[in-house]
């Protein structure tokens, strides 16, 4: 019961944050937007930041010599898009590889190899943050003009593809969606960075470190010497929630004590990683004039997430399966708690299954606890979630995912009631649903071919950390973590070799890019087309039987894919294999 | 499409990230958090002048005189972190537990059935401060053995080091093992 009503107390303030994340970030893409809609009378006061906002802005406008102004259609803003990311990803692969003669490296840590440095600059470009490696051979450069700069500028590449999209409804024959550095500016400038701020002195409160040095040593109450690493943890920490990225500053991610230190800096952050995500669909909604259109799509993901929890928490809720052959040879331990192999005293095993269902509905990917370490059946919530890949996902690509979704939904609906698919005044026409077609069955295609690959080869499969059924789940996980750009792992599967780095690495860069080729593309169709009037006959969607039927397809569509490949992994665990 | 004036708008825009947010935000941040400096700087505790630990991060114990924490495959060295991983099905798991399970009944010679299970579980950043109250009491009477300790006392710090869980209603109850440590050093060396 208290569980229950904890988690209730839970999503109320959840709610209260995407409210306030949606209104705000709805507020500054307005005109990107071309909102219909402005701020709430409480919320008015937000105006006010204009003025200081936008003289930052115009000092960085200026130094870029870039004509804000100048907008861009489809084909140009993936461009810019692109080539930016792509100066990004070089820069980042130098960094990881040659950070022994960069500054800032006080422990003299080696720089990585050329396949590990292409994989861990794939996935924090792409905002995935995937590891292969623990997050304690990095030196203090690395973290923060390598992976800190990446949480922030992949954060705001995806935030800025929301109001572009967007565009591609609200325009009448008119093929611009906006200017890329423009949103990307605002979105770091007015979001990312002061939210972050606010997060990271907050985290500081609770005890995670802001400190410029390597490590500190200490002789132990026994007077053993303990060698602590240290950094600036908390800064890391914040951007890393907050953009959907999840890269840990250390291997333990959000389970490490400097990281995540307290219970309440777990819920705060366990908030805002939802949150985040959320609020772009929320304010997608504003921008529409459609508040109540947001809060249905949010609904309707939230029916599926709650799903989701409830096996994963009643799953940690259960005893650990390797006590039992223990207690027939006459030992025997309380597990009243649940199963706490891998998880923290102070979290337990319902916060860790709510992190971690949390986690991958949002491609955040960060951890409190270890994945690999839950009951077979507390594993599922984390898998299918990622695999409907259609849940909050990305901070701005989340809404692009659930467009693409959208657009299925509305052409099935259509057929249903023998009338031309139409999506708040936009004709959804057969090119459309091609290629919204081709980028759901993207992610099967980057998963079940690499799983494949893995499970025949030597290289795939010696690197499983655990036996039998578990193994193969390692592996597919690791290969749904790379496709749908989560980044969270099975982990202690052994991945840090050049076959599972160049592998990953090019389901990442796929995974990322090409979804967003097709979604921008759509946009593009779409800005062209003419705006028609609601009538009778149109698709109601800021009603109870779209939430219905847009959960129906979600889960016959997202879900179902993947059964039979997660029924060789954790359910048949589950039912008693091993 | 000018590649030229593209590249050089995404390379400033680079160079403008860097200052903003590997420069301005991590220095502003540090600065700022001065306000709570022992925190800022990793939350160390002093013993007799000298630097013993982080009330964060967890330590090993082995003199018999201290609580034990929870198992670590790193041994709470902390320049590593995260555990084993390993799953339910694995045997490497079955034979640590039995072998954690068999020393802790050696050690303390306690009834079986109340052993806890955090006591004999990895946590997942292997650093774990905390144990349940629960593993704390067991350790009583051993403890009570080794120090001479009266055992009302042992058992009154271990109240005093009691958190709660958040408002009744998320995490777990715990001890922080590091820190009845160090109280109970100080108590033995009064």
């Amino acid at each position: 019961m208290l569980i229950i009503f904890g988690l209730l107390i839970f999503f109320i303030l959840l709610a209260i944050l995407v409210y306030v994340f949606g209104e705000y970030i709805a507020w500054i893409y307005k005109d990107e937007a071309k909102s219909k809609s402005s701020l709430p009378k409480w919320l008015k006061w937000i105006n006010k930041l204009e003025k200081p906002f936008s003289s930052i802005e115009n000092m960085i406008y200026k130094f870029l010599n870039l004509n804000e102004e100048k907008e861009m259609n489809w084909k140009k803003y993936l461009y810019s898009l692109l080539v930016f990311n792509f100066l990004l990803f070089t820069l980042l692969i130098l960094i990881f590889k040659y950070q022994n003669i960069l500054p800032f490296n006080f422990l003299n840590l080696e720089g990585m190899s050329w396949d590990q440095a292409f994989h861990t600059a794939s996935t924090f470009v792409t905002n995935t943050n995937q590891q292969h490696y623990g997050g304690e051979i990095l030196s203090t450069f690395s973290q923060i003009f390598g992976v800190g700069l990446a949480m922030f500028l992949s954060a705001a590449t995806g935030l800025a593809l929301a109001p572009a999209f967007t565009r591609g409804i609200q325009n009448e024959q008119n093929d611009k969606l906006g200017n890329f550095y423009k949103n990307v500016i605002k979105g770091s400038i007015r979001f990312l960075f002061p939210i972050s701020f606010i997060l990271g002195l907050f985290l500081i409160t609770q005890g995670s470190p802001q400190w410029f040095g390597g490590e500190i040593i200490v002789n132990t109450i026994e007077g053993i010497k303990q060698s602590i690493r240290i950094g600036p943890v908390a800064g890391v920490e914040a951007i890393k929630i907050l953009g959907t990225n999840g890269g840990g500053f250390f291997a333990a991610n959000a389970a490490h004590p400097f990281e995540n230190p307290t219970i309440l800096s777990n819920i705060v952050l366990n908030l805002v990683l939802l949150a985040s995500p959320m609020a772009v669909i929320y304010a997608f909604g504003i921008w529409l004039g459609k508040r109540k259109h947001g809060i249905i799509l949010i609904s309707a993901l939230f029916v599926i997430f709650v799903a989701l929890l409830s096996v994963s928490v009643i799953g940690e809720l259960q005893p650990n399966q390797a006590f039992a052959t223990i207690e027939e040879s006459g030992l025997s331990v309380n597990q009243q708690i649940g199963n706490m192999e891998g998880k923290e005293m102070r979290f337990g095993p319902t916060l860790s299954a709510l992190w971690a269902v949390s986690t991958t509905s949002t491609t955040n990917g960060a951890v409190n606890s270890m994945h690999n370490s839950f009951t077979a059946m507390g594993s599922i919530g984390p898998f299918l979630a990622m695999a409907m890949n259609c849940l909050f996902n990305g901070i701005g690509v989340g809404l692009l995912n659930l467009m693409t979704y959208i657009i299925i939904c509305v052409f099935i609906a259509g057929l249903m009631i023998g009338r031309a698919p139409q999506y708040i005044g936009k004709q959804i026409e057969w090119r459309e649903v091609k290629i919204a077609a081709l980028i759901i069955l993207l992610l099967p295609v980057l998963v079940l071919l690499p799983t494949s690959l893995a499970v025949i080869t030597k290289a795939g499969t010696s690197a499983m950390n655990n036996p039998g059924f578990r193994g193969f789940a390692e592996v597919l996980y690791e290969m749904f973590s790379a496709a749908a750009n989560n980044g969270s792992g099975f982990e202690g599967l052994m991945d840090n070799s050049v076959f599972y780095n160049s592998l990953n690495g090019l389901i990442i860069l796929m995974g990322r890019y090409l979804p967003i080729f097709g979604q921008l593309l759509i946009a593009g169709y779409l800005a062209d087309k003419k705006i028609r009037p609601e009538t009778e006959g149109t698709l109601k969607v800021e009603n109870f039987s779209f939430l219905i039927l847009f959960v129906g397809v979600m889960i016959i569509i997202g879900g179902l894919i993947f059964m039979p490949a997660l029924a060789v992994g954790p359910i048949a665990e589950m039912l008693g294999g091993m | 499409m000018n590649i030229k004036k593209n590249i050089m708008i995404s390379l400033k825009l680079i160079v403008v990230g860097m200052i903003v947010f590997s420069v301005i935000y991590p220095l502003l941040l540090g600065s700022v958090g001065q306000i709570w400096r022992n925190k800022a700087k990793g939350s160390l505790i002093e013993y007799n002048g000298e630097v013993v630990g982080s009330t964060l991060i967890g330590q090993i114990f082995d003199e018999s005189q201290y609580f034990r924490s929870r198992p670590s495959s790193i041994s709470y060295n902390a320049n590593k972190s995260s555990s084993a991983n390993l799953a339910p099905n694995n045997p490497l798991l079955k034979e640590r537990i039995k072998k954690d399970l068999i020393e802790i009944n050696n050690r303390y010679g306690i009834n079986k059935e109340s052993i806890p299970a955090d006591f004999v579980t990895e946590s997942g950043s292997a650093l774990d401060p905390h144990i349940s109250p629960e593993s704390a009491y067991i350790q009583v009477d051993a403890i009570a053995k080794a120090t001479g300790l009266d055992k009302k006392t042992i058992e009154k710090l271990i109240q005093e080091h009691t958190q709660n869980n958040l408002f009744g209603i998320y995490g777990e109850k715990r001890v922080n093992v590091f820190k009845l440590n160090l109280s109970l050093k100080e108590v033995i060396n009064k």
